[in-house]
């Protein structure tokens, strides 16, 4: 190909090939290694001689190119710093081992610029996140939540109502408690409780779920969920009830709608930080949440000032939450889940001060709200075996 | 003297393997921000492997342009799913009770902005593609590719899939028609009819399937004694429709994709694919079997590892050995005495999703689209080679946000 023909003196050096980085040409071209550097001669398309001397310290690697192979023997691929798109591929092995044990600076990197833009950057963006998250999304769900009619909130908790089952359940989703009897003393206590209440009758429905966790939450669209495990751990139906008036309190104040909706926004944008393109991650932290709402503390407040004020017209003392939080707190008093879980509610010790409070204030007359036999169905309203079952227990307060 | 240059294709499985797996090790324990450079360091090897005439193709792109690409579409990308999906999901419930509507709605914005990120996301990869030191390039047009992509799918939608070849041909000649290999530009040539005869199988397997089970339903639905067992085949009938579709449009894309390639030239410089429908197909059943077993067996053993890390801790868990972590991860008896708390849980749930997740990509790496590019590279000439002296480098394109919302989409989560 070259203008000097096949019968030109072959030149010293070494056989390889050299991109200019100019032309899309390759040439071939012999190399010799002398005082320090790279001599390089070729010829170019227009039979024009070219010399290219490559000092050893301008070489360097082609990041992610610094072991190629060739078949079974290595392929040295070098550029030259100062004309940094020209490449130099060496596969002559002697005179690769020779460059990579001589030429000093092979594996230097060319410096990172601008790294005051990239931490501006940074900084910007998780700001400007954190900003979505934590101040725009609350503001715009607080907003919708209050103009969503009650048929679109009730979808809405029948949704996240799916997704708690799901997700709780190991292959098929979690069981709902429906023993017949049982299911007639939860309407019993739940017209008891909703007919002193200011809600509508239709407002709250209550469900009992079969699982292990002492636990009871409110969904969007009224739907309150009580644990197997929060009956069981319960000593009386006052107790259930106390709990239950709690959860009535997030229902009148809507906040699981707000919750929901937030979470709606929250993860989404989570799950777009961690590059979870299956959203998996926003499943499982949603429905966490769902769960373990952790509403504010305010909120919290609130919910337990409304149980005060309701339970007392159902002729239950308010002081009916007191025994239960002071049992789970003598049983797991340090136990790290509960504690760390009432770290963001009221301190249960404030909750129960406030609720013997109440009580002492209470006046009226005590009255059961089931009779024992109906708070014998409820217990079982999973099935007979689940009530002698251990009693297990868990962190989550109500 | 026309010069046939052939590809060879220098990789083995081992090297990249140990690169994948390393690399999604560091993007586990770093909460997912290591994938930037994970990518850049798989695309660097894979492009590496490709060297036609002999010569490697080269992959300059920063693992750094593509994290700060990534952050700026974050913030928009975040006002976008957080507040719209807030607003989409809300408006849904008014006025349907559910939300399968704000799904729709959210699709219909999504899709031109799918369109406009995989070009954007294109021309950052071939301003970071060299070849014999020359750098290629896709002129910056982003935003006429989604609304052109959006006039053909619209047209195929309403000539109920017989133009979805003419959007094939018309969205790819668009592209080429814009790249350059240094100061050449590229050139679609072909018709688009030439793609209708591979994609009419998958056009009959679809409505055939759909116009028989219509007429099914229809013929049977009312008769009193209802004719169960025809009923009962319907599914199975839509199921092997499917399938077909499935197989035929597989067949489909790899016809095209050697046509197209058969047909693009760049000055006097042309290409010869002599991809093999059958070599494809057999490396994709074969490969995701393979992933599946692979992702099983090694998820199982980091489940058992985390197992016995967590009984080592909590010993109220010795009795479900290896299965410690997987019932941890389930929500069993969180917060009893010497049990995990429930945030220990929810991490590890978090942990076994994320490790399943990326052992799957993992493996896919290896045992799918690393044979695949194989075969592709592999079947793959240059003719004119003499012309390539002609070619002169270009000017750098800054391409400045990398692949910004690809990124965040993962698209084109092959590599
Ligand atoms: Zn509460």
């Amino acid at each position: 190909m070259s203008a000097a023909g096949p019968w030109a003196p072959i030149p010293d050096g070494v056989r390889c090939e050299l991109v200019d980085g100019k032309t899309a040409a390759r040439h071939v071209v012999y190399a010799l290694l002398r005082d320090g550097a790279l001599d390089l001669s070729y010829t170019d398309e227009a039979g024009i001689e070219l010399r290219w001397n490559w000092p050893l310290s301008h070489l360097r690697h082609v990041e992610g190119q610094g072991d190629l192979t060739w078949g079974k023997a290595p392929l040295g691929v070098y550029s030259n710093v100062m004309t940094p798109t020209a490449r130099l591929y060496v596969r002559d092995g002697h005179l690769r081992a020779a460059l990579e044990a001589e030429a000093p600076n092979l594996k230097r990197k060319t410096p990172v610029t601008g790294r005051g833009r990239l931490i501006g950057l940074i900084v910007g963006a998780m700001a400007s996140v954190a900003f979505i998250v934590f101040a725009l999304i609350p503001l715009i769900a607080d907003q919708l939540a209050a103009g969503l009619p009650v048929e679109g909130e009730r979808a809405l908790g029948d949704k996240t109502y799916q997704q708690v089952r799901d997700s709780f359940g190991t292959v098929f989703p979690l069981n709902e408690c429906t023993g017949a009897e049982g299911v007639l003393a939860l309407e019993e206590m739940e017209a008891r409780l909703l007919e002193v209440s200011d809600l509508d009758r239709e407002a709250v429905q209550l469900t009992v779920l079969d699982h292990d966790m002492i636990n009871a939450f409110a969904l969007p669209g009224g739907r309150i969920v009580v644990m197997r495990g929060l009956i069981e751990a319960a000593e009386a139906p006052e107790e259930v009830a106390a709990v239950i008036a709690h959860e009535m309190g997030h229902v009148a104040h809507r906040d699981p709608t707000r919750h929901a909706l937030r979470s709606v926004g929250t993860f989404g944008v989570l799950s777009l930080v961690f590059g979870d393109f299956a959203g998996g991650t926003v499943v499982l932290l949603g429905v966490n949440q769902l769960v373990n709402a952790q509403y504010s503390q305010g909120a919290e407040s609130a919910a337990d000032a409304y149980a005060h004020a309701l339970l007392p017209k159902a002729g239950v003392s308010p002081g009916a939450l007191a025994p239960l939080f002071e049992r789970l707190k003598a049983k797991y008093g340090d136990s790290e889940g509960l504690a760390a879980h009432l770290a963001s509610h009221p301190a249960l010790g404030d909750r129960v001060t406030r609720a013997e409070a109440a009580a002492a204030e209470f006046e009226g007359e005590e009255q059961p709200l089931l009779s024992p036999l109906a708070w014998r169905d409820l217990q079982a309203i999973c099935g007979d075996d689940k009530g002698d079952r251990k009693r297990k227990s868990n962190s989550v307060a109500p | 003297m026309a010069q046939l240059l052939n590809t060879e294709f220098e990789g083995r499985m081992g090297p990249v393997l140990r690169l994948s797996l390393w690399t999604a090790i560091l993007t586990v324990f770093t909460l997912g921000f290591y994938r930037f450079w994970m990518k850049t360091r798989l695309r660097r090897h894979f492009w590496a492997a490709v060297r036609p005439d002999g010569t490697p193709l080269e992959y300059v792109g920063k693992g750094i342009e593509k994290f700060t690409g990534f952050l700026i579409a974050l913030v928009v990308l975040a006002l976008l799913i957080g507040v719209l999906a807030l607003l989409l999901v809300y408006a849904s419930y008014v006025l349907f009770n559910e939300d399968f509507e704000a799904y729709l709605v959210a699709a219909v914005i999504a899709l031109p902005l799918v369109y406009f990120a995989s070009y954007r996301a294109k021309r950052y990869v071939y301003a970071r593609t060299r070849w014999r030191g020359i750098r290629f390039a896709l002129e910056p047009a982003a935003g006429r590719y989604a609304l052109v992509a959006m006039g053909h799918l619209l047209l195929a939608l309403v000539s109920l899939g017989l133009m979805w070849p003419r959007m094939t041909f018309k969205l790819e000649k668009f592209r080429t028609d814009r790249t350059f290999f240094g100061d050449q530009r590229l050139h679609q040539g072909g018709k688009w009819t030439e793609l209708l005869r591979p994609f009419l199988p998958v056009l009959i397997s679809v409505w055939g399937s759909a116009v028989a089970g219509g007429i099914i339903a229809w013929r049977f639905a009312e008769s009193a004694n209802a004719e169960s067992i025809v009923i009962a085949l319907l599914p199975l009938f839509i199921f092997i429709g499917m399938l077909g579709a499935a197989f035929f449009y597989t067949r489909y894309r790899v016809v095209a994709l050697r046509y197209l390639a058969n047909h693009k030239t760049a000055g006097g410089i042309g290409l010869i694919s002599n991809l093999s429908f059958p070599s494809i197909l057999g490396i994709n059943i074969g490969g995701y079997i393979l992933t599946n077993l692979a992702t099983a067996a090694a998820t199982f053993a980091v489940g058992a590892l985390a197992s016995l890390l967590l009984v080592a801790f909590y010993p109220g868990l010795s009795h479900l050995g290896i299965f410690a972590s997987g019932a941890v991860s389930d929500g069993t008896s969180i917060g009893e005495e010497g049990m995990p708390s429930a945030e220990i849980t929810v991490f590890f749930a978090l942990f076994l999703y994320m490790v399943t997740f990326l052992f799957f990509s993992v493996f896919r790496q290896c045992f799918v689209v690393f044979p695949t590019w194989r075969h592709y590279a592999s079947t793959l000439s240059l003719t004119g080679g003499e012309h390539l002296a002609q070619i002169r480098q270009r000017d750098r394109d800054e391409a400045g946000q990398a692949e910004g919302i690809a990124e965040a989409f993962d698209l084109g989560a092959a590599i």
